[in-house]
């Protein structure tokens, strides 16, 4: 079971879902939950800035939220990439999007492990949190 | 010599004057030509004709000039003739009339059989106007065309994203729930059933709205600005009394505009409601709305001292579907859109100017 996974989504519905699929597959002890791609860098940043950061170890990035969405995210963690990839930080864009555009956008990013189309499956779910 | 009737008419059949003044004719084509000794211009009837020149206007090294949109162009090309150089050229002329014409225009030297100095042009022109007009006219329904493909395609996405959005949640919420239920799950499971049957409702009505905007027979009228903007401004009378707000609004530059009243009264309403949300709270709430009538643009200005927009990381997206750039709760990311789609659809355009901590300033192109 992973130790920490983190969820920024602003869909609260599709949040608690996902809360309740983790918690009855036992996929993961802690979640740190963002409802936009500032919170979670806020988030990063402070971790990140100390000597032993608590990162979590599976991202379930969502693209389409207010104030700041997962691309821009995704931009700004870029200058992390090394430091992320040190700590073994696994970051999946699940999205509903089905634009091949921004599917392979999303795959050329570094530190992007993979991406999953929503509605995110059992089998997708286990897959993105075996570390 | 006896010449037989026959060959009369087969002389006549072939008479090259004929035709030449009969393809002149049908192409609408003019001959001139300059002598380089004398000065002295010729155009002949056709010529005259193309260009309504009355029979006594004299053509000389000046006049001619005046009858080329771009005089400079054409001296050059005469100079050029004159050092013997031809020229093919697509020019715009102005006729008797002051209006503008496309024509296709040649010009050749004529060399002194003696001497071999270029001592004269001569060319023909023919009118092209139709043509460049109809290119012209094209080429803007295919610029139409290719926005409504656009926006089309942009609106295919946005269907196809908020849909799957509820469709998704509500796989995954059978996928949650997919053993027998007891104890409250029932409860959470059709709670959940019941938000995402809102949420979908919500979004089929807001798609709803775009494709009204964009599919019914929009008729347009004489709107008076200052009385749509007044009964907005009614509608939000409770809300501007709660807040510290100057108002000014000046519509004398452009008092009246073809339009559908209703989406006028939408976009400022919009506007509006969006300085009251994004304004500054540590200061009056200053809004600007006036109107401008500068050659061909009817516009309309809406600024704020609001706490602004970052135009860089958001300027593309600020007018998209559920984009909101700030902390509040209220933002739902339709208007704006919605408010581009109108003014679109009917022909204008909407852009802003905006900094962070200074206000933004929204046009609307009529």
């Amino acid at each position: 079971m992973v130790k920490k996974a983190c969820i920024i989504d602003d869909d609260k519905l599709y949040v608690s879902l996902i809360k309740m699929l983790i918690k009855k597959n036992e996929l993961a002890q802690e979640l740190v939950i963002f409802e936009n791609g500032k919170l979670a860098l806020k988030f990063f940043e402070e971790q990140l800035g100390k000597q032993n950061p608590e990162l979590p170890e599976v991202v379930l990035l969502d693209l389409n939220m207010p104030v700041m969405d997962g691309w821009e995210f995704l931009d700004e963690m870029e200058t992390y990439a090394g430091k992320l990839k040190e700590e073994g930080l696994k970051i999946n864009v699940v999205s509903s999007t089905i634009n091949p555009v921004e599917v392979a956008k999303a795959n050329s990013h570094d530190i992007v492990n993979s991406f999953i189309t929503k509605p995110i499956n059992k089998q997708a779910m286990i897959a993105a949190f075996s570390v | 010599m006896k010449i037989t009737p026959e060959k009369n008419l087969q002389q006549k059949l072939q008479d090259k004057d004929y035709f030449l003044k009969e393809t002149a004719l049908f192409t609408a084509t003019g001959s001139y030509s300059a002598n380089l000794e004398t000065g002295c211009c010729f155009v002949d009837d056709m010529g005259r004709s193309v260009l309504s020149l009355p029979s006594d206007y004299n053509v000389n090294f000046q006049t001619a000039l005046n009858l080329f949109v771009d005089f400079k162009s054409i001296w050059i090309h005469f100079q050029n003739c004159i050092k013997g150089s031809e020229f093919v050229e697509d020019l715009e002329m102005i006729d008797h009339n002051d209006q503008k014409i496309w024509m296709r225009a040649t010009g050749k030297p004529l060399y002194d059989d003696v001497s071999g100095r270029v001592v004269g042009i001569r060319g023909v022109f023919t009118s092209i106007d139709r043509y460049i007009r109809q290119g012209k006219e094209l080429a803007e329904t295919a610029k139409i065309i290719e926005i409504q493909n656009e926006r089309l395609v942009h609106f295919a996405h946005i269907v196809s994203h908020n849909l799957r959005v509820h469709s998704s949640n509500l796989e995954l919420t059978l996928e949650t729930f997919n053993s027998p239920l007891v104890g409250t799950d029932e409860k959470v499971f059709k709670s959940y059933l019941s938000d995402i049957s809102n949420n979908l409702s919500e979004t089929l009505e807001h798609l709803n709205e775009v494709v009204t905007i964009n599919t019914h027979e929009k008729s347009k009228e004489p709107v008076d600005i200052e009385s749509v903007f007044k009964s907005v401004l009614e509608d939000h009378r409770s809300l501007l009394e709660e807040i510290d707000v100057s108002l000014k609004y000046d519509f004398s530059n452009l008092s009246h505009v073809d339009y559908v009243p209703t989406f006028l009264s939408s976009i400022f309403s919009n506007l509006l409601s969006n300085a009251i949300k994004y304004r500054d709270s540590s200061k009056t709430l200053k809004i600007n709305v006036k109107t401008k009538n500068k050659r061909n643009n009817k516009l309309l200005m809406f600024q704020d001292n609001g706490i602004g927009i970052d135009l860089d990381r958001n300027g593309a997206k600020i007018f998209n579907m559920y984009k909101t750039f700030h902390d509040n709760e209220d933002a739902r990311g339709i208007g704006l859109f919605l408010t581009k789609n109108q003014v679109e659809s009917l022909g204008g355009n909407i852009s802003v100017v905006s900094e962070v901590g200074k206000g933004s300033l929204f046009t609307v192109k009529f």
